[in-house]
């Protein structure tokens, strides 16, 4: 049940959106493609569904090719953007489409498709409302019926593209936790698109990082986010200073900045312009001489301890060694 | 209290709006169709009978019916085709073909009709051609149908194609992801969603095939009780001076239009529910 992307290649209009993408999902892996808009991931998991094909290189999906097949006979479920949802079929007529729209000599029987209907109904809870149309549901429903739908034909992989992109905040928190749970349960291999760093290191196991057709690094949330590979990786998995200090630049992340009372070794002077103590951690916006902005962050304790008032000179020292020279 | 402040109040404004409407249509629909219907009241039943049951009349009635469906039938079965080609598939002259679909509702249909008439009369390049295999198309029911195709298609087609232009692609590819077939595809994804717009252009299509005149009255002849239209049949009527079967005949053509629309808007509102 692995996924295995040998350096693909996509153009559209001589805009060459995938430039040699190598990437593998392993069996039961949960992994985020991730990137900002444009990059090509969407581009990327419309390829590995087989929607599109490669101009160069392969997708083996338990080492066959899918280019060769259809999109149906990979058995790999699609969860589109905007969740794609039949919109004259009811929710249990667009859970069971997949299951009816086999060849009759492979169909189940139609007791046998019910009873897997309503199984998919009540995981996704959502069984009071089967008879509904797609219009009546709310987007985060929409969202579940869509999975459901994907699940009901036993899919060996699940691709999701941006699945929480359409849904607002609160709802999403919810059905990330919920798709991370149900992925516990069901084991199925899971790829999926989103640009929200966020949500790729709460959701996934693994996080490919691509910017502009290309793999830029690939790694656990906790690796790329403590050892990213170059800046924009580091950039792009959350805030991030850089310091000039000892004529090296340090990235670091506002809460491995120290602020020091005096100037010493590896240093860099900043003057304090505003400071917000909402929230589980002080933020202080600095300013160093030649004009950058520093956010650091330090505890409740801290700033107790220290002090500090707007206009006040401080010297920032990085706490960690991250630089890429 | 200033028009625009009514319009401002949120409870006014959807009478406001009924209200425009409903003066619109009065002053150009409904006050000339009550006009045709007041004028059929002072008939008596006896004499409606009378000139329903004229064997001519009724023969047109028939034709006219008969004709209009069979044409809205064969534009509905090739008008979505169309469409689907048109919207779907980018090829060399598809622009030009595009076009081309509007040139029976540009035309004057009695240039149609001439046009035809050359084209499909017993000397014309297409009449000739099928007089050899004995079809006769001109002075025939075939050619009332043939005139009342070509004046129904671009209905059909101007009707569903913007619905196939807004169709969402990704449903199709969902449905193809989950092991559909292409043909069960489209017949359990795309045909329900076009389903109104294709019911709405055929009765188009058939509505106009049922009040057509110029184009038709070239090529069919009109030979009584054969060839002969019910828009001729009142067109003689008042030629003849003859206002009262006029009216009944008209009224009659209206009473059979609004009831083929009424079924097909009830089917229509059937498959919503």
């Amino acid at each position: 049940m692995s996924i295995d992307v040998r350096n693909v290649h996509k153009s559209y209009a001589g805009s060459h959106v995938l430039k040699g993408v190598s990437l593998t999902v392993g069996t039961g892996e949960l992994v985020a493609l991730l990137g900002p808009s444009g990059c090509g991931k969407t581009t990327l998991l419309r390829i590995i569904a087989g929607l599109e094909k490669p101009d160069a290189g392969d997708v083996l999906c338990d080492g066959l090719s899918s280019a060769q097949l259809p999109p149906g006979e990979n058995r790999i479920g699609f969860v589109f953007q905007h969740y794609a949802l039949f919109q004259h079929m009811s929710v249990f007529e667009n859970i069971a489409f997949g299951l009816r729209a086999r060849p009759r000599r492979e169909r189940l029987p139609e007791d046998e498709i019910r009873r897997r209907v309503n199984g998919l109904l009540e995981l996704i809870q959502l069984d009071w409302i089967a008879k509904r149309l797609p219009a009546e549901l709310s987007g985060g429903q929409r969202q579940r019926v869509a999975l459901a739908r994907a699940l009901a034909v036993q899919p060996r992989f699940l691709l999701l593209d941006e699945p929480f992109g359409a849904l607002d905040a609160k709802v999403r928190l919810e059905l990330r936790h919920w798709l991370r749970e149900r992925h516990a349960d069901l084991g199925v291999t899971t790829l999926f698109v989103t640009h929200d760093q966020e949500e790729a290191m709460d959701v996934a196991n693994r996080l490919v990082v691509i910017r502009d057709g290309q793999v830029e690094q690939t790694g656990t949330p906790e690796q790329l986010y403590a050892t990213p590979v170059n800046p924009f990786v580091c950039d792009f998995l959350g805030y991030v200073n850089i310091l000039h200090a000892d004529g090296q630049q340090f990235y670091v992340r506002p809460h491995e900045i120290a602020l020091e009372w005096f100037s010493g070794e590896r240093t860099e002077p900043a003057t304090v312009s505003a400071i917000r103590t909402a929230g589980p951690m002080v933020q202080l916006e600095l300013r160093t001489p030649d004009g950058r902005s520093v956010t650091a962050a330090i505890t409740h304790e801290a700033f107790q301890q220290r002090q500090l008032a707007i206009g006040e000179e401080v010297h920032l020292r990085p706490l960690v060694e991250r630089t890429f020279d | 209290m200033s028009l625009l402040r009514l319009l401002r109040r949120p409870r006014c404004v959807p009478m406001l709006n009924f209200g425009l409407g409903m003066t619109y249509l009065t002053l150009l629909v409904l006050v000339p169709v009550a006009c045709l219907v007041l004028r059929a009241a002072n008939v008596s039943w006896d004499e409606c009978r009378r000139v329903l049951a004229t064997p001519d009349n009724w023969a047109a009635l028939r034709l006219s019916l008969t004709q209009a469906l069979l044409a809205a039938c064969f534009n509905t079965v090739t008008g979505v085709p169309l469409a689907w080609v048109l919207s779907r598939y980018e090829f060399p002259g598809r622009r030009f073909l595009d076009v081309w679909i509007d040139l029976p509702f540009a035309l004057p249909t009695a240039v149609a009709g001439i046009a035809l008439c050359g084209l499909y009369g017993p000397h014309g390049l297409a009449g000739s051609w099928l007089a050899r295999l004995g079809i006769q198309v001109a002075y025939t029911p075939l050619g009332i149908w043939l005139a009342l195709v070509f004046v129904g298609l671009p209905f059909v087609v101007r009707t569903v194609q913007p619905v196939m232009l807004n169709l969402d692609l990704s449903q199709e590819e969902a449905a193809a992801c989950l092991g559909a077939s292409r043909w069960y595809c489209l017949r359990r994804v795309v045909l329900p969603e076009l389903l109104p717009a294709i019911l709405a252009g055929f009765s188009m299509a058939l509505a106009r095939g049922i009040g057509e005149y110029g184009s038709v009255i070239f090529i069919a002849g009109n030979i009584p009780g054969e060839t002969e239209i019910l828009p001729l049949r009142i067109v003689h009527a008042l030629e003849g001076y003859d206002y009262t079967g006029a009216t009944i005949l008209a009224v009659a053509m209206l009473a059979v239009s609004f009831a083929l629309l009424a079924v097909i808007n009830l089917l229509q509102r059937h498959r919503r529910a």
